[in-house]
């Protein structure tokens, strides 16, 4: 298993009341089974998982990248910065 | 430059760094908070940045602006916190040798931060407060893009 941090922001962070969390997940473990992942383990989020973007480790991540030990992954909301 | 801060923006500040005597135009773009969105009265704002991805995105900005015009000097500067009605969120100053690089850049900049920096932002209405809705960011400043 490997053990990856979760960072969510905005509407994410207020809905989970959570601004990081670990979350351990098998080897070859991709984005997008992150995403079903996150959505077991904080049901509030899974109407809002469809819109969300992702960022591995400070960049924006597809879909099928694959995660690695220690990776941080933030869930990313539509931003509106600016 | 680049900076994202807690505390006040200070524009006279930025533009005392686009000081060159080889520069003849400077755009410095203000974003600040407006009081309306969607027909309601907005009373406050939050904005909420991934803060180190934010500083990465916002560096290949001043990068990728560099690379298209021939920027002698700027700054890129995104407030975070509460604002009130009328606080700068976004200051972006250029200073190039001639006015229409300097124009052409600065609006690829703010438009490029628009796109794909990892900020948020919350208004505050007199009855309650909501995320605003925001765009689908872009995962790379865009190539061969002059506009």
């Amino acid at each position: 298993m490997l053990t990856i941090t979760l960072r969510f922001f905005g509407q994410l962070r207020e809905l989970t009341n959570t601004e990081e969390t670990p979350i351990q997940v098998k080897e070859g473990t991709r984005i997008e089974d992150l995403i079903w992942l996150v959505g077991e383990r904080f049901p509030v989020t899974k109407e809002h998982l469809k819109i969300v973007s992702f960022s591995i480790d400070n960049e924006y991540a597809a879909k099928d990248a694959v995660l690695r030990e220690g990776n941080v992954v933030g869930l990313l909301p539509p931003i509106s910065g600016g | 430059m680049i900076e994202l801060t807690n505390e006040s923006i200070n524009s006279e500040a930025i533009l005392a760094k686009m000081e060159d005597h080889a520069t003849g135009g400077v755009v410095l773009f203000l974003g600040r908070v407006r009081d309306h969105a969607e027909g309601r009265q907005v009373e406050r704002m939050d904005y909420e940045a991934y803060s180190e991805m934010a500083r990465v995105k916002l560096q290949e900005i001043e990068n990728q602006t560099r690379a298209k015009w021939p920027v002698r000097k700027m700054a890129i500067v995104h407030r975070t916190g509460t604002l009130k009605l009328g606080e700068v969120s976004v200051a972006i100053a250029v200073a190039c040798g001639h006015r229409g690089e300097a124009f052409e850049a600065c609006r690829y900049a703010i438009d490029t931060l628009k796109e794909t920096v990892p900020i948020w932002k919350k208004e505050h209405f007199a009855d309650g407060a909501a995320w605003v809705k925001g765009v689908q960011p872009k995962s790379k400043c865009q190539e061969g893009d002059s506009k």
